[in-house]
């Protein structure tokens, strides 16, 4: 998502991240994957219910396709984002979302499975469809 | 296993986002932050992360 930040700003769609812990592990999560795209801080999970965000069984989370991901995508930030200590629930799922100025969800991927996640490009197609379909 | 639902359930997103503009989070700074002015202005990609680790 750092890395697709220009692409973000050029489209016109401001990016922002929410974790589930405090505004401390966030700026530390900020300062050790190197981004400046903003985190909010949910420790208590309110805005992952809201959304709609599943909480995943354990072979969702820790299956087989989950490990070769994470380790996939290990090997591409360069060790980054390395899995270490589980900050927040372990089995807590989260998503992407693009909200509407007139609040409507004009998209969302929720994740259904721990290696699930929207990417980069995903999002900003849905933008330019959702957003310019109306 | 602890915290981890025995059956799977699907994710279920909103149609609108009003409960969650009401929320209030705070950034990494500290500072608070109403959600809804976060798309008040124009459109807005809210990502969630699984966890920090």
């Amino acid at each position: 998502l750092q890395r697709a930040h220009p692409d973000f700003e050029a489209a016109g769609l401001p990016l922002v991240l929410i974790g589930q812990a405090t505004p401390r592990h966030a700026a530390h999560f900020r300062r050790r994957m190197g981004i400046d795209l903003p985190v909010l801080a949910d420790e208590r999970r309110e805005s992952y219910r809201l959304a709609g965000a599943k909480v995943g069984t354990l072979g969702e989370v820790a299956g087989p396709r989950s490990v070769a991901a994470g380790a996939v995508r290990s090997i591409r930030s360069g060790g980054k984002a390395m899995q270490s200590r589980v900050i927040g629930h372990p089995y807590q799922l989260g998503g992407a979302m693009i909200v509407a100025p007139d609040g409507r969800v004009a998209w969302a991927k929720m994740s259904e499975r721990a290696e699930d996640n929207a990417e980069p490009a995903e999002i900003l197609a849905a933008a330019r469809a959702s957003l310019t379909a109306r | 296993v602890l915290g981890a639902p025995d059956k799977s359930q699907p994710p279920k997103p909103p149609r609108r986002a009003d409960e969650l503009g009401d929320l209030v989070l705070l950034d990494h700074d500290g500072s608070p932050v109403r959600l809804a002015d976060l798309w008040r202005d124009g459109a807005v990609a809210l990502v969630w992360i699984r966890h920090y680790g």
